[in-house]
């Protein structure tokens, strides 16, 4: 058996299910929404232990005779009520469901260590990569990276690039998306997006912002990663002023066009180094291809969109991927 | 030609997604991203074959030998290429790889066809749950007979609300019609269907397009379906140009790969079309009839195994009708339905092609062939 981390709504994981479900695979699939129990987790002498779950009151999983797992998204969630069997008055209560949740928690870390344990794709201990750590990793791997700063002043950010160089400037961990109903019931979108700075606007000090400099690139690489096996797919950008800085802001008039790419094996190897360092099976890599041919590292994602690179190029990641999971348990 | 004489020292590569397929007298360039094709010369397709990137001005010169007729000719390839956006410039020309043409669906099958007169029983419900459990995602229903709105939802719709195949395609008489509010509503209703196409229509009319997902379309087509005899018509008005297609095509037949169908009296078939049953929905499941042998024999016959189509420039965007073929003794001949000519590059009318005769007569065809062309 097969057990499967993800959330509801995720269309990835469905395009992997398909897979294994057509090959007949046993999967157990936990969604982030769904409610675990803990049934029986006894850990006897012998090197022998059980761990059985519920599912949402109804699906047995029994954890330990899990051979693999591919962790996509979201937690094991163990639910807790904030309810007693007899009445206790408020600051006690709350201090009471503190400890219980503290209770909970010891044993989701321990069916966390149990999973991590196991052959997988990506954990739930690494679902969230710091993009400073890994961007210092890479240059210390050899990596080419951007130069960056992060700063509070203006003065430091004038010194670093000085009033020439263009930079753009970028969330330092995640980027921010907010949807909002306005007034007159239209929706309203707030987003983070790579944006060209125009440092004339900058006041002398302000709130921690990250500044990369702007590279003139040729194509925007994305590399699909999987157990050192590289599929990479170049998106090229630079014809079209739109979607020069970031790609993301998708061009309904001229799309860019994405195809198929190989990249140098020197890249291959640190982008692999990259990813053994930072114990990631699995991931999405963002790379510039820059108008002399250099390929300038930019960030990983563990959870990458599969069919984003998977349709434009045909590569099937999708079938690969599921494959991978199918080997785990022969 | 300004942009060519900019980038005639820069070094080229052809789009991945641009592929040059020849044909006897002319090729045609397909572009899978972009879901269009264009014609090109075979003199082309031989430049692009054999120097998928370079420098345009090294290879006018290995081509010309300075001669100005073909300097011209080849800069105005060049300049038709980068206008459409075929070819890019690069410094990095190793990076770009060519598109491999691997197909595969996780299922069973993929679609699958019903059809429905008068006489016929079937059950909607049982059948896409049979359907649902192959993997099959697509379903054509084509009535031969009339139903109302109101009918339709109570047969097909209603009971299979929870079902997970993603698109129904309906075909059904115009004489259904009545007014366009009820099928309306039946599409708002029922977002998995993908079109009604009502036939025998007075003219050709889309009355309401596909909404934001792709779904509900209605239309009217000037065409009679009238049975199943009326299928496997090649016309280039349905070409298919998409990367799943291009690459299925590659290895497999356009039409019967991964199909099922129901014909109307119940026979389990690969296409209602066809001779063969193998087995009957009464007492024959779907995945029954699927494992019998013969049953998936022309799913790996793709174009470059059927005579004439091995040669023409179409052969990857084209449909196949392997139910109806110009020699129904010969498992790879051309389909029967398609007036096409590679040699000549002219669309002729097949139902009058004199070489033509026999075979349809064969399928007994004669009615409806008399019948179209008394329409024309
Ligand atoms: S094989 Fe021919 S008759 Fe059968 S479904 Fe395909 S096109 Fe129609
Ligand atoms: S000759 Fe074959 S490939 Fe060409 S249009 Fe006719 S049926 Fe299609």
């Amino acid at each position: 058996m097969l057990l499967i981390l993800s959330q509801e709504n995720d269309v990835s994981t469905v395009h992997i299910l398909q897979w294994l479900i057509h090959w007949g695979v046993p999967f157990f699939r936990i969604n982030e929404e769904d409610n675990i129990s803990v049934d029986t987790l006894s850990i006897g002498p012998n090197n022998c232990r059980e761990i059985i779950l519920m599912k949402n009151g109804k699906h047995r999983l029994v954890l330990n005779e899990l051979k693999a797992c591919w962790y996509r998204r979201g937690a094991v969630h163990l639910r807790i009520k904030n309810q007693f069997p007899i009445e206790i008055e408020k600051p006690l209560s709350e201090r009471v469901f503190t400890h219980m949740k503290a209770e909970a928690r010891a044993c989701e870390d321990y069916i966390n260590f149990i999973i991590e344990s196991l052959p997988r794709i990506n954990t739930y201990n690494r679902r969230d990569v710091n993009k400073l750590i890994i961007l210092d990793i890479a240059s210390r791997i050899g990596l080419k990276i951007p130069k960056t700063l992060v700063t509070t002043k203006k003065e430091i950010y004038l010194s670093t690039f000085g009033n020439n160089q263009k930079t753009i400037t970028k969330s330092i961990h995640t980027g921010f998306d907010y949807m909002r109903v306005n007034d007159e019931g239209k929706e309203e979108r707030y987003s983070t997006y790579t944006e060209v700075l125009d440092f004339l606007n900058l006041p002398n000090s302000f709130f921690p912002s990250k500044f990369q400099e702007k590279i003139e690139k040729e194509a925007d690489i994305r590399v699909f990663y999987l157990f050192g096996d590289f599929y990479t797919m170049a998106i090229m950008s630079q014809d079209n002023p739109q979607t020069s800085t970031d790609f993301r802001k998708y061009d309904n008039i001229k799309p860019n066009r994405r195809f198929p790419a190989k990249l140098p094996f020197e890249v291959e190897q640190k982008l692999d180094s990259l990813m053994r360092a930072i114990e990631l099976e699995s991931g999405s890599i963002d790379l510039i291809l820059t108008k002399d041919g250099e390929f300038i590292f930019l960030e990983v994602n563990p959870v990458g969109q599969f069919n984003m690179v998977s349709v434009p190029c045909n590569y099937n990641l999708e079938k690969i991927f599921a494959h991978k999971l199918k080997t785990f348990l022969s | 030609m300004k942009k060519l004489e900019a980038n005639s020292n820069e070094i080229y590569v052809l789009n991945p997604t641009a592929i040059p397929v020849k044909g006897l007298s002319r090729s045609i360039l397909c572009d899978i991203e972009r879901h269009v094709y264009t014609l090109i010369p075979n003199a082309l397709y031989e430049l692009l074959r054999e120097n998928r990137t370079g420098i345009i001005s090294e290879v006018i010169y290995r081509y010309s030998n300075k001669d100005e007729l073909i300097t011209k000719t080849i800069e105005e390839y060049f300049d038709f290429l980068i206008q459409g956006d075929y070819i890019f410039f690069t410094n990095s020309p190793d990076l770009f790889q060519p598109l491999e043409f691997e197909w595969d669906y996780p299922a069973k099958i993929t679609n699958a066809i019903i059809d429905v007169n008068d006489f016929t029983d079937v059950n909607f419900e049982e059948i896409l749950s049979q359907l649902e459990s192959l993997g099959c995602y697509a379903i054509q229903i084509r009535l031969y007979c009339q139903m109302a709105a109101s009918e339709m939802a109570k047969k097909i719709f209603e009971p299979t609300k929870k079902s997970k195949i993603q698109a129904i395609e309906i075909v059904l008489p115009f004489a259904s019609f009545c007014e366009l509010d009820s099928w309306s509503k039946l599409t708002d209703l029922y977002t998995r269907i993908k079109y009604l196409q009502f036939y025998n229509a007075p003219k050709y009319e889309i009355l309401q397009e596909f909404g934001y997902n792709g779904m509900g379309l209605i239309y009217l087509i000037k065409d009679n379906i009238e049975n199943e005899k009326c299928c496997g018509v090649v016309h280039s008005q349905y070409f298919t140009l998409n990367i799943s297609s291009y690459t299925e095509a590659q290895h497999h037949n356009t039409c019967l790969n991964r199909k099922i169908s129901i014909d109307t009296h119940g026979n389990i078939k690969n296409c209602p079309s066809m001779k063969e049953s193998y087995g009957n929905i009464r007492d024959t499941t779907l995945r029954e009839a699927l494992g019998k042998p013969g049953f998936k024999k022309y799913w790996n016959i793709n174009k470059d195994q059927i005579e004439v189509c091995k040669d023409c420039e179409f052969r990857y965007i084209c449909t196949d009708c392997r139910a109806y073929i110009e020699d129904p003794e010969n498992i790879h001949s051309k389909p029967l339905k398609c007036g096409y000519n590679p040699f000549t590059c002219e669309w002729e009318e097949w139902s009058t092609n004199p070489l033509k005769q026999k075979a349809i007569e064969h399928y007994g065809l004669e009615e409806l062939v008399k019948k179209e062309e008394k329409a024309m």
